[in-house]
Parts: C-alpha cells; sequence; structure tokens
C-alpha cells in the first residue's frame, strides 16, 4: 500500500495546499481499496471487532441519549408554531417524526459519531504510529492494517447504523414530551400519527445511509491516525482534521445519498 | 554455523528525497555474531536497521537474510523471514492498551503454534529471565524506563527469535540501568546463542555486548573492526568520537 505524503508544516503555501489536497483524496482512496482487499482475508479478529464495538457503542451511548432525545423535543417546540400559523398541527406529529427519520436522526447521530470516535481513532492510531507500536506489529509478522483499521472500521461501520435508530427512537419520545407539555397530548394519539406518516421508504433508505457514515468515521479516522508523522503534535492534527474530513465526508455522502434514495423511493 | 553469513548486505543505498542516507553498503554478519553500529546522529544507523528488516524499501542493493534476499519477497514471504527475527525499538513500542502479559502473548500466539498453558509458562519464563515476573499484570504506562526496556526486550525475545536487531536500547536510561540492560543483552544471546545488530551510541553498552562493530559516516562505512581497534585508531574522527564519548 502507497499513500501519498502529505506535507506537514506550517505557513504552507497554496500549492502545498492543493498537493495535500490530492493526497488526502488519493491516500483516502488507497487506504479504502486496501480496506476492502484485506476484508475477507483471515484472521478475522473477530474479538477485537466486538471490543471495538463495545467500547465505541458504550463510549458514544450517553451524548447519543441526550442529543436524540432533545432533536426530537426542540423540532417540535420550534414547529408547533408554525403549524399552527399554517393551520397544520394535526400534522405536526407525523411531520416532526419523519424529519427524524429520513434526516436528522442519522445525519446529526453520524457528526456526534465522528467527533466522538474519528478523532479518538485518529489519536490512538497516531500515537500508535509515533511511538513504533505500528512498525512493532509489522516487524513482527502481525498485519497491522488488518488488526487495527479493518476491525475499527467493520466497528464503526456496524454500530452507528444501531446507534442512529436508537436516536430515532428518543428523538420521537422526545417529541411527544414536548407536546405533552404544550397541548397534553395523547399517547395513543401520538403512536398514531407517527406510524401513519412513516412508510417503508422512508426508513430503509435512512437506516442504509448510516451504514456508510460509519465506514466514512472509521477510515477517516484511521486513515488521519495511521499516516501520522511529528510527534505529539502529529497526533494532534490527526485527532483534530479526523473530525473536520469525516464531517466534511459525512455532509457530502449524504448529499449523493438522499438524491439516490428519492430517486429509488419517490415520495 | 559460527562462520555462516546470516545476514548479507550487497551495495545498498537509500536516500530521502535529495538526501543521501546510505551510500552503497555492503556487509556480512555472521550467525551468533554481536554487530555494534556506531555513528553520529543522522548517520542513518536506524535507516540501516529498518531497511535490513524490511519497514523501508531501499534504493539500491540486496538484503539477504538466511540467503533470501528479502527485497524480492512479497509481504506473506517476508513474513516468513520475520518470524525468525526480532526487533527492540528506541522507546520499547510497548502495546499502551495491553498489559505486560498481553504484550508477550500477543507476539507469541501469532507467531508461534503453541497451547495456552505453555503460553503462560513462556511468559513467566521469559520475564524471569529479565528479572520482571512481577510486573505481568502491568500496564507500560506503570513501568519505567528500563522497566519498558527490559519488557521490550521480553517480547522481542520470547518467539526464540534467530537475530535481533536492537535499535539504541540503553537511550535514555541511566548507566547503572544502561550497564544492566546492557549485561542482559549479552547474557541471552549467549544463553539462546542469537544473532544481534546493535545501533547505539552507548560506549558502555558497547563495550559489554560487541564482538564486532562498524561506524557510519557520510552514508558509506567509514571503519570496521573490533571495538578495540576503533577505540585504537590513529583516525582523527575516531579518536575524537570515542573521546568524546568517554567524557560524557
Amino acid at each position: 500500500m502507497k499513500i501519498p505524503h502529505i506535507i506537514n508544516k506550517r505557513n504552507k503555501t497554496n500549492v502545498e495546499k492543493l498537493y495535500n489536497f490530492f493526497a488526502t483524496v488519493t491516500g483516502l482512496s488507497v487506504f479504502s481499496w486496501e480496506f476492502f482487499k484485506q476484508l475477507f482475508i483471515p484472521p478475522y479478529e473477530i474479538a477485537q471487532i466486538k471490543k471495538h464495538m463495545t467500547e465505541l457503542g458504550m463510549k458514544t451511548f450517553p451524548i447519543v441519549s441526550i442529543t436524540g432525545f432533545l432533536i426530537g423535543f426542540v423540532l417540535v417546540m420550534q414547529s408547533e408554531p408554525v403549524f399552527i400559523r399554517f393551520g397544520a398541527s394535526d400534522f405536526l406529529p407525523g411531520a416532526s417524526a419523519l424529519s427524524v427519520v429520513r434526516e436528522l436522526g442519522p445525519i446529526i447521530t453520524a457528526l456526534i459519531f465522528a467527533g466522538r470516535v474519528s478523532s479518538g481513532i485518529g489519536a490512538e492510531l497516531g500515537s500508535m504510529r509515533v511511538t513504533e507500536q505500528i512498525d512493532a506489529m509489522e516487524v513482527s509478522a502481525i498485519n497491522p492494517f488488518k488488526y487495527l483499521v479493518v476491525t475499527r472500521v467493520i466497528a464503526t461501520t456496524m454500530i452507528l447504523p444501531i446507534l442512529s435508530i436508537y436516536v430515532i427512537f428518543l428523538a420521537v419520545i422526545g417529541g411527544y414530551i414536548a407536546l405533552v407539555i404544550s397541548q397534553g397530548m395523547n399517547f395513543e394519539y401520538y403512536k398514531n400519527a407517527v406510524i401513519a406518516s412513516i412508510e417503508f421508504g422512508d426508513l430503509i433508505p435512512s437506516i442504509a445511509k448510516t451504514f456508510v457514515f460509519g465506514y466514512i468515521v472509521g477510515i477517516v479516522g484511521s486513515y488521519k491516525g495511521y499516516i501520522a508523522d511529528g510527534g505529539t503534535e502529529g497526533v494532534g492534527l490527526a485527532s483534530t482534521t479526523a473530525v473536520v474530513l469525516a464531517s466534511l465526508i459525512i455532509l457530502l455522502f449524504d448529499t449523493v445519498l438522499v438524491k439516490i434514495s428519492l430517486f429509488i423511493w419517490p415520495m | 554455523m559460527a562462520n555462516v553469513n546470516i545476514i548479507q548486505i550487497e551495495n545498498l543505498s537509500k536516500a530521502f528525497g535529495d538526501l543521501v542516507i546510505l551510500d552503497n553498503i555492503s556487509l556480512d554478519v555472521k550467525a551468533g555474531e554481536n554487530l555494534v553500529v556506531f555513528g553520529r546522529s543522522g548517520t542513518g544507523k536506524s535507516v540501516l536497521l529498518k531497511c535490513i528488516i524490511g519497514l523501508l524499501k531501499p534504493d539500491n542493493g540486496n538484503i539477504y537474510i538466511k540467503e533470501q534476499n528479502i527485497i524480492d519477497l512479497n509481504l506473506k514471504e517476508l513474513n516468513k523471514i520475520r518470524k525468525h527475527t526480532s526487533f527492540l525499538f528506541q522507546g520499547a513500542a510497548l502495546y499502551d492498551s495491553m498489559t505486560v502479559r498481553e504484550n508477550l502473548a500477543f507476539h507469541l500466539t501469532r507467531n508461534v503454534e503453541i497451547n495456552a498453558d505453555e503460553v503462560e509458562k513462556k511468559i513467566l519464563d521469559t520475564l524471569d529471565l529479565v528479572s520482571l515476573k512481577e510486573a505481568v499484570d502491568k500496564m507500560p504506562s506503570e513501568l519505567s524506563g528500563g522497566m519498558k526496556k527490559r519488557i521490550g526486550l521480553a517480547r522481542s525475545i520470547i518467539t526464540d527469535p534467530e537475530v535481533i536487531f536492537y535499535d539504541e536500547p540503553t537511550t535514555g536510561l541511566d548507566p547503572i540501568s544502561s550497564k544492566e540492560i546492557s549485561e542482559l543483552i549479552r547474557d541471552l544471546q549467549k544463553e539462546l546463542n542469537m544473532t544481534s545488530i546493535i545501533v547505539t551510541h552507548d560506549l558502555i553498552c558497547a563495550n559489554i555486548i560487541s564482538d564486532r562493530a562498524i561506524f557510519l559516516r557520510d552514508g558509506k562505512i567509514a571503519y570496521k573492526g573490533t571495538l578495540d581497534e576503533l577505540k585504537t585508531s590513529k583516525d582523527k574522527f575516531l579518536i575524537d568520537f570515542f573521546s568524546k564519548d568517554l567524557i560524557n
């Protein structure tokens, strides 16, 4: 695997910045190719994948729980006056649930996950790189890419959809609580309105794209950590740039995936 | 076995951009020999080790380990060679997220066919060799610099390698710890009959370990011989190097 070198210095020229952009795009492509090449080659490191899934899930569980509830709660609070103004308050439960299911739940979970996990993976692998732990694996005939990268990327890809479903559920509950406070809404009515408004074509693409977002979080964090150099400064840089890059790529892919899902499941 | 070349390097060159680090180096290392590599900082000592173990790809030249040219090998074939070698990094490179036991078991179980009971026994026996049996459940962050080096050494020898590469094994240690580690390396080498290439600046370490030494300068092997021959050389550069080292 030949990854293009990134110029790591202060006060880069515009040409160097442009070079770094293309080097990053190429590097990420090479890294992704290597991931898919090694994905099906044994050993499969199942224990490591389970360990990472548990750790990453536990790490993000509290923050996504709070965020999930608040998304639904605030969305309904903000939307309620608007719906009343247009005489459409009956549609509020269904409309807010649809927003959460189709877009807000997956994208916000992915961005929080990127902030928490991509930076963590970047820092962890970056630290292993600069302290020669990755080299130590390599010279001991252990495949560090398989052990460190493939296992983490599989874990992030598998855990994000689970977290997203959990966030969607909490957001819908949050929306209900907001309506109970403002209107004293009946749970049965709310539940029926939500179920009636959500279709198969709403749920499947939104969950499907979280697999892609999970993959992006894992691969970007791993890439940035794996190529880190320059001591502790390099580790810090790997951590921060991993978050920025992962978030940006998630938003770009979201745009494309929304377009594709609308083409496959038109409203 | 003693006179068989276990490592042969032919016309090895390595540059980073315009900066030539190694320039047409040729070198033989015999089985069971301890070769010390001297040189000032930045003269390519570590680069030489990393080329030999396949961490860096040379620009030119051939490197034979046990008569196989590692330049021609794919990763799978190279890893077969690596199972017979070991590398002690300057900072020991212990895995932060694993205990000492897990650090040792990680290398052992992946390179040697061995059952769980034997793994535990081998770990404890190896830790006993470096006098750190009591550290078996400690995390690397709980160890001192000298202890890390010892554990790193234990991890390096647990697979019974034929060749060990040491990158500055005593750097950062006080003179007493440095002497202890050096004696440990020498004793292990004698006991286990391993071949060693040791990159160091430390004359105390070299005095204890070396059978033969080379001195890298301007990308070439400028001097070679026994340590005594180098130390008693009339060459001004060597006189300066060794006298400064002794003063320090």
